[in-house]
C-alpha cells in the first residue's frame, strides 16, 4: 500500500469520526421513538412524527432520520385527518382556559413542519384549514399597542405559507415569509380546483404530478425532469448546507471562532504514528 | 416565616403569591429555583438564597427535598439576620417539588415549592448587519455587541432563573441592501411606502424588509436568530387599510421587535439606540418574548379571551396586576429599566420557559 493512500484513508477516517460526532444523540433517540411507536400511533405521536418529518437536517444521518419519521408518518392510513384533528383539540384546549402559547407554539410547529412534507396528505390537511381565519389576539389592538412582537397568524395564513413552500406553480409570485391575510384567497381558489380533481399539483424539486380523486384519494405520475430542483427537501437526501459554512466562504468576519473538535486529529495522529512504526520496524526487518 | 433572594432576581420568587389569587400569574406559594448540572465553569450549580424568621432564637429549620439538594439541611435561625441556603437539583427532568420541613424538630408546612429545573443550551447566531443604501453608501452599527458581551448579560439574567445558558455566535456581515420594502410589501400600491426611508418596515406577521433579512441570513441550527442592523432610526409596524386607501404607520417606532413563531429578532444599533447596556437589555427582553411569548405584564388590559369572556389580557403569562413590573425583564420599553436591572422572571415565566425548551427539544436544535 502507498504512503499517499493510507494518509487518503486516515483522511476519509477522520472525517467520519468527526461527522458520527456531529448529532448523535438526537438521531438515536429519534430512531429509538420512531421506531418503537405502536402500530396505530395516537394523535400525539403522530404530531411528534410530523414534527420529526419536517426538520430541516443539516447532516447526513439527521436526513435519513428524517426519511425514517416521513417513511412512517406517511404509511399511517389518513395521517392528515388525525393530524387535523389533533389541531382541532388542541384549539379546544385553548377555548377551555389552556395556554395561549401552547396552542400557538404547536399549530406553529405543525404548520411549518407540512412545509417541507411533500405529500398528498400535507396539501389536503392545509387546503383544509384555509378558511380558519381565527386569531388568538386581537391584531388591530396588537397593531395599534406598540407592541414590539409579531402575534401567531391564524391557521389559514399558516397553511397559505405552508402552501407556498411546498407547491410548484403557486397562484402567488411573492415570498412565503411575506404572504398577509389576503394571499389566503388565491390558495383558496388554487385548492378548489385541486380537492375537486380539476387541477393536478406536484412539489418543489420533485418529478411526480398527483391528482385528487372525488373520494379523497390520489393518482399519481412521473411528469419527467424535476422541475426547481429544491435541496430543502432532506427526503431527496440531499444535506443542506450550514449557513455559517456559507458565510466563512463569503469572507466574513466571525466573531467567534468556531474550533473543530480536535480528537479526530488525535486518533488520526496515534494511528499514522502507529503506521509509521510499523512500517519503519518492516524496513528494519529487511 | 420569609425567604428572599441573595442577589435579586436569581432564582426565588417571592412575588407571584402576594396577588391575589383571580390575578393571572398568582402562585399559592414561595417558589425556589433548584439548579440541576454544572455551571459554565463546570462546578455544581447551586442557587443561594436566605431564610428568615422573628420566631425566637436559636431555632433550627431541617429541610428535605426529592430530587434537589440543600445546604445547610439544617438551617440555623437567630431570629434576627437573615440565614443562607442553597439549593441543587439532583434530577435528570424539570419538576415542580413540596420540600419537607422540620421547625425545631417539629413537622411544619410552609408554603415553599421547589422546581428543579434542567440545564439548557441556547444557540444564539446574532447577524451583525450594516446597510447599504441604493447610492452605495455604508451606514455601520453605532454599537456592536461582542460575543462575550452577549453571553455573559443573557447568562447573567437567565441562567439562575431559568437553568439556561447561552452560546451566541456572531458574524459580521457585509453591507446589505435591507432597507428596500414598497406598499406592495403590505399589499397596497407601491407608491405608498418609499423604500429607503430610513426605518426597518414591518407589521405583526414579521413581513417585508424582515422577510428580505431573513431570506438572506438565517441560521437554521440555532434556537434563535437576531438581526442587529445599522443605519436605520427604527422599526416601524405597518398596515393598508384599503377603506382609507392609506398605509398607515401605528403607533411609534420600537428599537427591537421579535417574529415569535420564527424566533427572530430584529434591533436597531443607531443613534436611536442609549448605549451598549440598551442595546444587550433589548436583546434580553426579546429573547424572552421567542421563549415566554407575547405581551408585558405592564401592558395588561381587560379583554376578550379565547371563550369571548372579559378577562386581562396582552399581560404575558404573569402579569401579576398590582406588583412592581418596571423590574420584570417582560415589561414594556416604556416603563422598563435599561440599566440592566429590569430582569426578574416568575414562576410562571419559569414554567414556560421549561415548556419552550420541550417545544425545542422536539426538533434537532436542542439536546432533550
Amino acid at each position: 500500500m502507498k504512503v499517499a493512500h493510507i494518509f487518503e484513508m486516515l483522511v476519509i477516517c477522520c472525517s467520519l469520526i468527526d461527522s458520527n460526532a456531529l448529532g448523535n444523540q438526537w438521531s438515536e433517540e429519534r430512531i429509538g421513538i420512531i421506531n418503537s411507536l405502536p402500530e396505530n400511533p395516537s394523535r400525539d405521536e403522530i404530531a411528534m412524527l410530523t414534527q420529526i418529518a419536517g426538520v430541516k437536517s443539516h447532516t447526513q444521518e439527521g436526513a435519513e432520520v428524517v426519511k425514517l419519521a416521513f417513511d412512517r408518518l406517511t404509511s399511517i392510513p389518513d395521517f392528515d385527518r388525525e393530524l387535523a384533528q389533533y389541531l382541532r383539540d388542541q384549539r379546544s384546549k385553548w377555548k377551555s382556559g389552556g395556554g395561549e402559547n401552547a396552542y400557538n407554539s404547536c399549530r406553529d410547529d405543525i404548520f411549518d413542519s407540512l412545509g417541507r412534507i411533500p405529500h398528498p396528505g400535507s396539501v389536503r390537511l392545509l387546503g383544509d384549514f384555509l378558511p380558519d381565519m381565527e386569531w388568538t389576539q386581537d391584531p388591530i389592538q396588537h397593531l395599534m399597542g406598540d407592541a414590539d412582537y409579531t402575534i401567531t397568524s391564524p391557521n389559514g395564513l399558516l397553511a397559505a405559507c405552508s402552501l407556498g413552500e411546498l407547491i410548484n406553480e403557486s397562484p402567488l409570485h411573492k415570498k412565503p415569509g411575506n404572504y398577509l391575510e389576503q394571499d389566503v384567497l388565491p390558495w383558496r381558489d388554487w385548492y378548489q380546483e385541486v380537492k375537486t380533481g380539476r387541477k393536478a399539483f406536484s412539489f418543489k424539486g420533485k418529478n411526480i404530478e398527483y391528482r385528487f380523486n372525488s373520494n379523497g384519494t390520489w393518482t399519481s405520475k412521473v411528469i419527467g425532469k424535476s422541475p426547481n430542483k429544491d435541496s430543502r427537501f432532506p427526503h431527496d437526501g440531499v444535506v443542506r448546507e450550514k449557513k455559517s459554512t456559507v458565510a466563512a466562504a463569503d469572507n466574513l468576519q466571525a466573531n467567534k471562532t468556531i474550533t473543530p473538535a480536535p480528537w479526530p486529529w488525535i486518533v488520526g495522529g496515534v494511528l499514522v504514528s502507529g503506521i509509521l512504526a510499523l512500517l519503519i520496524r518492516g524496513f528494519k526487518s529487511k | 416565616m420569609d425567604i428572599d433572594d441573595d442577589i435579586p432576581a436569581t432564582g426565588v420568587d417571592e412575588v407571584s403569591n402576594t396577588v391575589l389569587p383571580d390575578i393571572k400569574g398568582y402562585q399559592n406559594k414561595f417558589w425556589i429555583m433548584a439548579p440541576a448540572g454544572n455551571d459554565i465553569g463546570g462546578s455544581i450549580y447551586k442557587n443561594a438564597m436566605k431564610f428568615t424568621t422573628l420566631l425566637g432564637e436559636n431555632s433550627t429549620l431541617d429541610i428535605t427535598c426529592s430530587d434537589a439538594t440543600v445546604t445547610p439541611a439544617s438551617v440555623k435561625l437567630d431570629g434576627t439576620a437573615a440565614a443562607e441556603a442553597t439549593w441543587h437539583g439532583t434530577a435528570s427532568e424539570t419538576g415542580d417539588k413540596e420540600p419537607g420541613f422540620k421547625f425545631n424538630g417539629n413537622a411544619v408546612d410552609l408554603p415553599i415549592g421547589v422546581k428543579v429545573m434542567k440545564r439548557r443550551t441556547v444557540k444564539v447566531a446574532v447577524w451583525l448587519i450594516p446597510r447599504l443604501r441604493a447610492n452605495g453608501t455604508v451606514d455601520q452599527l453605532l454599537y456592536k455587541p461582542t460575543q462575550k458581551e452577549l453571553d455573559d448579560f443573557l447568562n447573567s439574567v437567565y441562567q439562575p432563573q431559568v437553568n439556561m445558558a447561552f452560546d451566541c455566535d456572531v458574524i459580521e456581515t457585509p453591507p446589505f441592501k435591507f432597507d428596500i420594502a414598497d406598499g406592495t410589501d403590505f399589499g397596497a400600491p407601491a407608491e405608498t411606502l418609499v423604500p429607503e426611508n430610513g426605518y426597518l418596515d414591518t407589521n405583526n406577521k414579521g413581513v417585508a424588509e424582515e422577510t428580505t433579512l431573513r431570506d438572506q441570513w438565517n441560521d437554521d441550527k440555532a434556537n434563535v436568530n437576531v438581526y442587529i442592523v445599522g443605519g436605520v432610526l427604527g422599526i416601524r409596524n405597518r398596515v393598508w387599510i384599503e377603506s382609507i386607501h392609506q398605509l398607515v404607520s401605528t403607533g411609534n417606532f420600537s428599537l427591537g421587535h421579535t417574529d415569535i413563531t420564527r424566533r427572530s429578532i430584529f434591533l436597531v444599533s443607531s443613534i436611536a439606540t442609549s448605549d451598549l447596556q440598551g442595546l444587550l437589555d433589548a436583546v434580553v427582553h426579546e429573547v424572552g418574548h421567542v421563549i415566554l411569548g407575547p405581551g408585558h405584564p405592564d401592558e395588561v388590559v381587560k379583554g376578550k379571551n379565547s371563550k369571548g369572556e372579559i378577562e386581562w389580557v396582552n399581560g404575558g403569562v404573569a402579569p401579576l396586576n398590582g406588583t412592581q413590573q418596571d423590574i420584570r425583564l417582560m415589561c414594556s420599553g416604556r416603563k422598563r429599566k435599561k440599566d440592566g436591572t429590569a430582569r426578574l422572571l416568575v414562576k410562571a415565566e419559569w414554567d414556560e420557559a421549561h415548556s419552550w425548551c420541550l417545544s425545542e427539544t422536539k426538533g434537532d436544535r436542542m439536546t432533550p
